[in-house]
């Protein structure tokens, strides 16, 4: 009944398309190691990876609704905004570092909130909804980091991101233990399979009773928790927020989804495959950073990814009466 | 749709137009009897200067938007138009041909846009999300070394373009309003008009009639290339000056502006003047913040939550038109 592309993926059967981004990596990479002596080390690989445990969060909550055919730009500024409200709290407001973040997570889940509901409920289109959240955090990042001047977060709450359990640190370990229980179980629960349907046929997953609408707010609310949550790890991290962090973190994550499989159109997409998504975009710009390659052209090297990896996406997936 | 009285003013009411240009004569008049400011004459000239080049871009938008699409990046063609301008006449060459340049510049970069959403088929959002990221680091690229923070030493010839005035308004204002006019009457008598409203309004149906929706969409997109490379090349005239940043974030401003002024996400709705109408709002909205030294934190709290407002309820009147229950 429930017939989609995910469900239909026996292990034996290899769909090629799935690992176009794997193999991409690997090439990548490779070139990388060839040519540069100090890429192929310990410190510079982890150090990518470790960079990437932070942001892996953020694109998980999009990814689940890109798989549900819907979107969401505000991530940025959520991401900017909680840990900017994080630092107000510990800060300003003195409060423990606890239980700053456990506010600042409950705002977060405010956000996913509002959105879901006015996109789910409302029926606003999703693109403007989010992007109107988006300019109203901006004013509200500003406005706290101004408050902030820039001070620096305690050392307690800034250990928590160089928290290490041997040599690795524990957003990596995280990240590692989610990718593979979220992959297990995306190919065996209901839930899932559910949300691979609603992004391929968001008219007929009513029919089959499946509650499209909740599971969207759902993973609305998500989304705001995974990206506020990203943020607080980011300023553990920096040890500041600025007025423009997050800026721009949309853009990145959408273009690594889409290289992760995740197509614009619903439906498509898996963990594994966001991770080698961001992977590859870390690559590129490690691998820019030591060709001595002018950082300014970074941007302008992502939005090409993007836009040539939507055109492939549009060519492959997009239904034929679109 | 609404229109099944004939009664004029019925039809007026019901016009999103209508209710904007109410706001408008209702935010002047609070503005003019609650300060000394307002009517000052910088007050005036920078009112001018604001409302102008996002007049000019918004029209372009909202034709785009009557199509169904839109247009991220015209905020950096904006600043693109102007880098371009500029390195052209610190390198001697004539004002005429930089403006030439910078103008083919606007189109072309539209014309990309252009394709790849009719010919490839790219989702507009991103790809226009794209080509901004891809237009605002080339700024920062071309703008290196010495003119780092922006290029000065233009021509007076030049620099009147912009801060010239004739008939007590500015020259950029004269260029606006023609553009406005030719554009809104073009859209409403011509037949070419029509066919962008109809486009909009039902795509599946323009193509099965002949019209040549790929075309429209080419077109309407290098024009507003164009209009964004115009309002960039007219502002850098006017405040002496190629910088980075200009035209950063614009977009965002310039599709709540088309709201505001009538235009929808699903098309087939709007109109230029509706643009022009939305920018003397937004404008006189941003004028109070600053009249009244209202902090930025507010400053996004209005403008993002105008947006949702504006949005919100044009998706629940649509709602309503199609019967469908909350």
């Amino acid at each position: 009944m429930l017939d989609t592309n995910i469900s239909k993926g026996k292990l034996n059967k290899i769909n090629l398309n799935d690992f176009s981004i794997f193999i991409l990596s690997i090439i990548v990479f490779l070139f990388l190691a060839i040519t540069k002596k100090n890429f192929a080390n310990f410190e510079n690989i982890y150090s990518m990876i470790y960079g990437i445990s932070m942001e892996f969060f953020c694109i998980l909550g999009l990814g689940f609704l890109l798989i549900l055919g819907e979107i969401d730009l505000s991530i940025g500024s959520t991401y900017g905004f909680i840990g900017a409200l994080t630092g107000y709290c510990m800060l300003i407001l003195n409060c423990s570092i606890w239980l700053s973040i456990v506010l600042a997570l409950l705002v977060a889940l405010l956000i996913g909130l509002i959105n879901g509901f006015f996109i789910v409920k409302l029926k606003v289109n999703s693109i403007v909804m989010t992007l109107g959240m988006m300019i109203l955090l901006q004013g509200a990042r500003t406005a706290f980091t101004m408050q902030l001047g820039g001070a620096t977060y305690s050392y307690a709450f800034r250990s928590i991101s160089r928290f290490r359990f041997r040599t690795i640190h524990l957003s990596v370990l995280l990240m590692i233990a989610t990718i593979i229980i979220l992959e297990l179980l995306l190919r065996k629960h209901m839930l899932f399979k559910k949300l691979y349907y609603i992004g391929e046929h968001p008219e007929s997953s009513t029919v089959y009773g499946i509650d499209s609408d909740k599971l969207k707010i759902y993973f609305y609310i998500i989304c705001g928790l995974t990206a506020g949550l990203a943020g607080i790890f980011s300023a553990s991290r920096v040890g500041v927020t600025m007025p423009y962090t997050g800026t721009g973190l949309e853009f990145k994550m959408v273009t690594a989804a889409i290289l992760g499989g995740a197509s614009f159109f619903g439906g498509k997409g898996s963990i594994m495959n966001f991770f080698f998504g961001l992977f590859f975009l870390a690559l590129i710009l490690n691998g820019m950073v030591m060709f001595d390659i002018n950082p300014d052209w970074q941007k302008f090297v992502i939005g090409a990814i993007l836009v040539t990896s939507m055109a492939i996406d549009t060519k492959f997936n997009k239904k034929s009466d679109e | 749709m609404k229109y099944l009285t004939n009664n004029f003013f019925q039809n007026l009411i019901t016009k999103k137009e209508f209710t904007v240009t109410v706001l408008i004569i209702i935010l002047f008049l609070l503005l003019i009897f609650s300060n000394d400011i307002f009517l000052s004459k910088s007050n005036i000239d920078s009112l001018q200067t604001s409302i102008a080049p996002k007049a000019i871009i918004a029209a372009g938008m909202m034709i785009l938007l009557i199509t169904g699409v839109f247009d991220l990046s015209v905020g950096s063609v904006m600043g693109l138009a102007g880098v371009i301008t500029s390195l052209c006449l610190v390198k001697g060459i004539s004002v005429g041909l930089s403006i030439m340049i910078g103008l083919l510049t606007g189109m072309g970069f539209g014309f990309f846009n252009g394709i790849l959403v009719a010919i490839v088929g790219v989702n507009p959002l991103i790809t226009t999300i794209g080509t901004m990221y891809m237009g605002r680091s080339l700024i920062n690229i071309l703008l290196e070394g010495s003119a780092r923070h922006g290029i000065r030493g233009f021509s007076q010839s030049f620099i009147a373009i912009g801060a010239n005035k004739t008939f007590g308004l500015y020259n950029m204002v004269w260029i606006m309003l023609i553009i406005v006019i030719v554009m809104q009457i073009i859209i409403t008598k011509t037949t070419w008009g029509k066919k962008i409203y109809y486009f909009g309004g039902n795509p599946e149906a323009a193509k099965i009639i002949g019209i040549n929706t790929k075309k429209i969409r080419i077109i309407t997109y290098a024009f507003s290339g164009l209009l964004a490379a115009l309002a960039g090349i007219l502002v850098t005239a006017r405040f002496e000056m190629a910088s980075r940043v200009l035209g950063s974030g614009l977009e965002l401003n310039i599709i709540i502006i088309c709201f505001i002024g009538g235009g929808s996400m699903a098309g087939g709705r709007g109109s230029v003047i509706g643009a022009l109408l939305g920018c003397i709002f937004m404008s006189l909205v941003q004028n109070s913040f600053t009249i009244l030294q209202i902090s930025d934190f507010w400053q996004s709290i209005t403008i993002g939550s105008l947006l949702i407002l504006v949005v919100t309820s044009d998706a629940y009147f649509q709602m309503r038109d199609t019967k469908e229950v909350l």
